[in-house]
This record gives structure tokens, C-alpha cells and sequence, in this order.
């Protein structure tokens, strides 16, 4: 036997014995240091698991997300025509909705002043283009009322108050005219005699009447002076019943 | 802990489970920490290695895959390439002889002499020893890494470990002067520690 045996178990636990000793002394972690490591290591990992299931989410609201088809136009000229076709879109859609706005609607004050802006410049058609106008704000104070909308009621009453004025500041003092608006408005003060019957505190129906009653008194008092320049023409401006009525019988 | 546990941890950590990467560190942050102080000049520089290695470990764990690699071996690798890091930028590294030097305040005056006479003994050994063999002392020994461990962590076969380690233990005995038949008597610490040696 050699006197290193390789297989001698003494011998190989006597340099287990030193070597461990050697690593006890030496090379074992004393203290806290391990303590220290492991709050630094596993406060990095916390942190990264927090970042990765951030990352995660974000991938798979990312993925979840409707895919938004990116195009350009490289043309300056579809560039152009582009942006022209889309303003005149939207002007078109404006117009639309002012056209079609309802009163109470924001566009319906719109409405009406364009309505009063293109209005015809000849005095019969201007008056004849009044009282249709008017009969069309009364049409819509009645459809208020009936499906209990106090804005639109409101709005469209104003409007048919602005109306009345503006008819009879045109109207001038062509005795059939007066005659014929007189008539128009009386009817008016029926149909909102009855909405008042129906919505008795409505404040807004009150003023329409008091407007309406207002301006034939008004037209009345003209019609006295009123000069019979032409025969109404089939009954009157526009389509309405003949003006040779109280007008022209004040005037006598 | 077992190999199959160890397995279960890892795949847990790699899915974000912070309380599975803490069981990882527990297992291994002391055999780490002894391999990475018997190759470093101070125990500043093995705590700091110690935690650079987690950290790494951390952000590589999901490039980890087994493929027949012990996660104990991948881990070694790791803190053998930061010790061949930090060498290469400090160049201050000093021989396993002089590393350091901690013996038990509770022996008496002459069995602290006689202590550290011996661990002096162990420390030239160990220096006389070539770098790998001393690598798979380290590993094997001080790590308490197993065969496969060690290789993967060496980057070599199983038998080159063997190899290594019998003519390292050898050479260490006649170092040492361990003749066949000595005693087996412990030397003079009162703190030995027993590390297991995975054969």
C-alpha cells in the first residue's frame, strides 16, 4: 500500500475534516450578509415580476385593441382634394341639420334666421313666404304641446313672436295684404286659444297671443289708411282666402 | 432540497413567482457565496459578487432552459463568470492563501494558533494545486456541488471532474501530509461545518 492510498477512507476524511474547517473559518458568510443579499436580490425580483406583469398587460390590451388601418396619401393633389371633400362635408352636413333642426334643437335658432334671410324681396311673396312660416312655427308649437316638450314649445313660439313681427313690419300698406295677414293671424289666435285651453300656465302661449292679438290691432289701425293698390290675385298672398275683408271694409 | 424541487422553483420563478426565486436563493446563496469567497480577496467582494449573481440569475432566468443542465451548474457558471469579470477589472485578485482569514474567537490562544496553522497548511495546498483542480475543490467541496453540477458549471464532462478531483485530492494529501492511516481527528476549530458533498 502506497502511503497515499487513494482508497483509504481515514485518510480522505481527515482532508474532508481540514478542508471543511478551512471553509468554515474562511469562506462561510458571517452576520447579516446573507440577510443583506437576500433583501436586495428579492427586492429586485419583486420588482421585476411587477414590470413583467405590467409588460403582459399592456401586450394584451395591445392585442385586444382593434387594429386602426394606418394610410397616407403621398399626392398633394388627393391631399388637397381631400380636405376640400371633407369641408364641404361637413358643410353640407351642417346645413342639413340646420335645415332639419327642430325647435329646441341648438340649430334651431339657425333655422329660423335663415328662413328669414332668404326671403323673397317682392312684398307679396315676401308676406305670402311670412305667413306660411307662420303657420309652420304654429305647426310645431302644436307638435310641442302634444308630445310635452315646454322647450320646444317655448322655442317655437318665440319664433312664431319674431315671425308675427317681421310679417308686419313687411307687410307694408297694401290694404289686401294687411286684410289677408289680419285674417292669417286671427286663425292663429284660434289655434292658440285652444293650446292655451290645453296648457294653461304656459307662459309662452300667453305672450304668442298677446303678439298675435297685438299686431291685428296694429293691422287693423294701418288698414284703415290702407291703400287698395292691386286686387288680391286668387285669394290673397300665397295661397290663403280672399283678402278683401275687414281691410278694405274699415277703409270705406 | 431535491433536483425535482429545485425544477419546480425555476419554473416558478420564470413565471414571475418572487416567493419561488426567494426558495432559489436560500438553497444556493450560501454554497454561492462560499465558492465566490474562496476565489476573492475580501468578503466585500464576495457579498457583492454573491448579489451581482442573483441579480443576474433574475434577468436571465427566462432564457433558462434545462436541456440536461443542472440549474445548480447554470447557476455556478454564472457567478464563476462574474469572478473571471471582476478579476479582469480589478486585477487585484489574490491567491485562495491569503483570502481570509477568520478563525473562531472561542478557541484559546493556543488552539487558535494551532487553527490557524493548519488552515495556513490548507491554504498552501490549495495553492499549489492548478487552477481547475482547485476549481472543482472549490465546487465540489466548498459548494458542495454534484459531479454534474460541477461540469456543467466548468463547462466540462463529468469524468474530467472526476479526473480533476482525484489528482487534486491526491496532491492536496501529500501537501498536507495525509498518509494513509492518519488520524482523523478534526482540527482544532470548534465551528466546523460539515459540508455535503453531492459524489
Amino acid at each position: 500500500m502506497s502511503a497515499y492510498d487513494d482508497n483509504d477512507p481515514t485518510a480522505l476524511n481527515r482532508l474532508e475534516d481540514l478542508l471543511d474547517a478551512y471553509c468554515d473559518a474562511r469562506l462561510m458568510p458571517r452576520g447579516a450578509i446573507l440577510s443583506r443579499i437576500r433583501a436586495t436580490v428579492l427586492a429586485e425580483a419583486a420588482a421585476s415580476a411587477v414590470s413583467a406583469a405590467a409588460a403582459t398587460r399592456l401586450q394584451a390590451l395591445a392585442g385586444s385593441a382593434p387594429m386602426i388601418p394606418r394610410w397616407t396619401i403621398s399626392s398633394p393633389f388627393a391631399r388637397r382634394a381631400l380636405a376640400i371633400g371633407f369641408a364641404a362635408s361637413l358643410t353640407l352636413g351642417t346645413s342639413l341639420a340646420v335645415l332639419a333642426a327642430p325647435p329646441g334643437s341648438p340649430f334651431y335658432n339657425a333655422r329660423v334666421s335663415l328662413e328669414t334671410f332668404v326671403l323673397p324681396s317682392g312684398v307679396d311673396d315676401r308676406v305670402a313666404a311670412h305667413e306660411r312660416l307662420l303657420v309652420e312655427r304654429l305647426g310645431e308649437a302644436q307638435a310641442a304641446a302634444a308630445r310635452s316638450d315646454p322647450a320646444a314649445l317655448a322655442a317655437a313660439l318665440a319664433a312664431y313672436r319674431a315671425e308675427v313681427e317681421a310679417a308686419t313690419a313687411d307687410v307694408g300698406n297694401d290694404a289686401a295684404l294687411l286684410a289677408h295677414l289680419e285674417e292669417e293671424l286671427a286663425k292663429h289666435t284660434v289655434v292658440l286659444t285652444a293650446l292655451e285651453a290645453q296648457l294653461p300656465n304656459d307662459a309662452a302661449i300667453d305672450k304668442a297671443i298677446d303678439a298675435s292679438s297685438k299686431a291685428i290691432v296694429k293691422l287693423q289701425a294701418r288698414g284703415e289708411n290702407a291703400r287698395p293698390t292691386h286686387p288680391p290675385q286668387g285669394g290673397g298672398p300665397g295661397n290663403g282666402p280672399s283678402g278683401s275683408g275687414h281691410g278694405q271694409d274699415g277703409g270705406e | 432540497m431535491d433536483e425535482e424541487t429545485v425544477d419546480r422553483l425555476v419554473i416558478e420563478a420564470k413565471g414571475g413567482n418572487t416567493a419561488a426565486f426567494a426558495g432559489i436563493f436560500d438553497e444556493y446563496a450560501a454554497p454561492i457565496y462560499r465558492f465566490i469567497a474562496s476565489r476573492v480577496k475580501s468578503p466585500s467582494d464576495a457579498e457583492d459578487l454573491t448579489q451581482l449573481v442573483f441579480v443576474k440569475a433574475l434577468e436571465a432566468l427566462p432564457r433558462y432552459e434545462a436541456r440536461g443542465i443542472p440549474f445548480g451548474g447554470w447557476l455556478f457558471r454564472l457567478a464563476r463568470n462574474a469572478i473571471i469579470d471582476q478579476v479582469r477589472t480589478r486585477r487585484d485578485h489574490l491567491p485562495l492563501v491569503t483570502a481570509m482569514t477568520r478563525e473562531t474567537e472561542e478557541a484559546s490562544p493556543e488552539a487558535a494558533a494551532a487553527l490557524r496553522d493548519d488552515l495556513d497548511r490548507v491554504a498552501d495546498a490549495l495553492a499549489n494545486l492548478t487552477d481547475d483542480q482547485r476549481e472543482v475543490i472549490e465546487l465540489r467541496f466548498f459548494a458542495g456541488l454534484s459531479v454534474d453540477e460541477a461540469a456543467a458549471a466548468m463547462g466540462r464532462q463529468a469524468g474530467t471532474i472526476r479526473g480533476l478531483q482525484f489528482r487534486a485530492i491526491a496532491s492536496l494529501r501529500r501537501s498536507l501530509g495525509i498518509e494513509s492511516g492518519a488520524s482523523a481527528t478534526a482540527p482544532a476549530s470548534s465551528q466546523t461545518v460539515t459540508v455535503e458533498v453531492r459524489m
